[in-house]
């Protein structure tokens, strides 16, 4: 509790100048629901892969979407990326379990406010999505796509301790990336007909409690896993900068 | 009583670079210079203090506790100044004083405050708005209000105006009179050397030399200005001759047996400057195994 305590202070001096890019939020939150509403029609009737790829798309940008850019991850020499706001925060007395989970509490936060505004948004301007589910199962929609986005999404604060960027890692990362849509291709739109969002709501739908409690443990599991390897990052990296 | 600092047997390589510490205390009250060339370790040296670069072997003790223990409030005794402020560019002076002042129960606002007054350093500024002089005294400030047992300074004075180094060093001897601050400073300033060291650690190819009382050192080099050149090559104990009659010694007792010996003159004779010897140690690799 102690050290959810003192993360969650650091989180907050973070925010005294990361909040004015919360705004960036907005136009945002809107382009995406606009588009949504106006594809959801053709995305519930003929599963539009787009609307999957963009939603994953969108949940993966407002993560970082909250932060200057001297806070962000970024290039630290010929091949060190990390935070830079991390290793000036290292070099200081805080346990190294305070500041892997203060470094969750920004993008978590940035992800809870766009993931249930543009769901909102979405569910408001479309009619088609408001016959798809109803009010309360829509609750739990937003619950599955809350844990989706926190598991998903933990890898960039887990990743701020930083790596080595070796010759192809970024090669190798682009190549996870698209691999990652391929397979989702394969399990949502070829194996089971129905795209990724449509399968949740047909979840939120038929099991909506049964839904939010398989998301919070699996996204629980999730969060522990990027706090783990954040841990595990600081205890492997030399901070020569 | 626990020492503030313990260094013994490290080791750590970095790619083709290898570092290595034998032995060295660093005792309570005492002002330790660094020394070495560009990219010979000393930010490295100093990292790994602060467990930010993990050596490969030996140990590294803060004030009776190992850096890579669990128990890693030993770094509430230390302050550390690395040579850039990174991470920082976001925040203003203010906020960033805000953030020290929570994390350190030392915190010393009085010293703060008159630390920036003296050094006319802005806190409503963001620091990226600053020039790199004003973040220097920015970094150090902040790095003095802490008010620690131990401060490692990692070249705090460069880009720093004069009369801001001498107001800093002011301070820190200002600091040093309670007798309870220990302080390893890392300086290619022989000034500010001479006026604050108590000990010289010299770093070479990734060698570590060991403590070096900084004024036996200088009295342990002499100066012999001969009225005529010398009919050898090499007199004991000398170690460069310049102009031909110019004698720099590191025995003075042996060159000057030799000298009364043989009947050569002597004009003049001095101690030589910390800085051409520190020159010696460095290029010519003089003392480098004492």
């Amino acid at each position: 509790m102690e050290t959810l305590r003192k993360a969650f202070w650091l989180a907050r001096f973070e925010f005294n100048v990361s909040k004015i890019h919360y705004l960036i939020l907005i136009p945002m939150i809107g382009i995406y629901a606009v588009f949504f509403n106006l594809t959801m029609d053709t995305y519930l009737e003929d599963n539009l892969f787009l609307v999957d790829i963009l939603l994953i798309v969108y949940l993966y940008t407002i993560s970082f979407m909250g932060k200057p850019k001297g806070l962000q991850y970024q290039k630290m020499d010929a091949s060190f990326y990390a935070s830079p706001y991390f290793t000036m925060l290292n070099q200081l007395p805080i346990k190294h379990k305070v500041l892997a989970a203060s470094r969750f509490f920004s993008p978590y936060f940035a992800v809870f406010l766009g993931m249930v505004l543009v769901l909102i948004s979405t569910y408001i301007l479309s009619t088609e999505l408001r016959e798809a589910i109803a009010p309360l199962p829509f609750i739990s929609l937003i619950f599955i796509w809350l844990c989706i986005s926190f598991s998903l999404g933990g890898q960039f604060p887990a990743s701020e301790p930083g790596h080595q960027i070796k010759r192809f890692t970024l090669f190798w990362s682009y190549v996870i990336i698209f691999l990652f849509f391929i397979l989702l291709y394969l399990i949502f739109q070829l194996w089971l007909g129905i795209g990724l969002f449509n399968w949740t709501i047909t979840l939120a739908n038929e099991y909506p409690i049964l839904s939010i409690i398989v998301s919070i443990l699996g996204s629980g599991l999730m969060m522990f896993y990027w706090f783990r390897y954040s841990l595990k990052q600081i205890q492997k990296n030399d901070y020569l900068q | 009583m626990t020492l503030p600092l313990t260094i013994r047997n490290v080791e750590k390589s970095i790619d083709d670079f290898k570092l290595k510490i034998n032995e060295l205390s660093f005792e309570e009250g005492t002002i330790t210079a660094v020394i070495g060339t560009n990219g010979a370790g000393k930010s490295t040296f100093f990292k790994m203090m602060m467990n930010l670069v993990k050596q490969d072997s030996g140990d590294i003790d803060v004030f009776g506790k190992s850096v890579n223990g669990e128990d890693e409030s030993w770094k509430q005794l230390v302050a550390y100044q690395a040579q850039t402020l990174i991470g920082c560019d976001p925040f203003t002076g203010e906020q960033l004083r805000k953030l020290m002042a929570e994390l350190y129960p030392s915190w010393d606002e009085q010293l703060f405050r008159r630390f920036c007054e003296k050094l006319r350093i802005p806190l409503n500024k963001k620091v990226h708005k600053l020039s790199p002089g004003v973040r220097t005294k920015l970094n150090l400030a902040l790095n003095i209000g802490k008010n620690t047992s131990l401060l490692i300074l990692d070249e705090p004075t460069a880009a720093m105006d004069i009369p801001s180094r001498n107001d800093f060093l002011q301070f820190l001897l200002e600091l040093m009179e309670s007798g309870d601050k220990t302080i390893l400073i890392a300086s290619h300033q022989a000034d500010d050397i001479k006026k604050l060291a108590d000990y010289l650690v010299f770093i070479q190819n990734g060698e570590v030399t060991k403590m070096l009382e900084k004024d036996s050192l200088i009295f342990s080099y002499r100066l012999f200005w001969l009225k005529e050149e010398p009919p050898v090559s090499r007199i004991p104990g000398e170690i460069k001759r310049t102009y031909k009659k110019v004698i720099l010694s590191n025995q003075p007792d042996k060159t000057l047996d030799y000298l009364t010996t043989h009947n050569l003159a002597i004009a003049d004779e001095q101690i030589p400057t910390l800085e051409d010897i520190i020159h010696e140690v460095l290029m010519e690799g003089e003392m480098i195994n004492v």
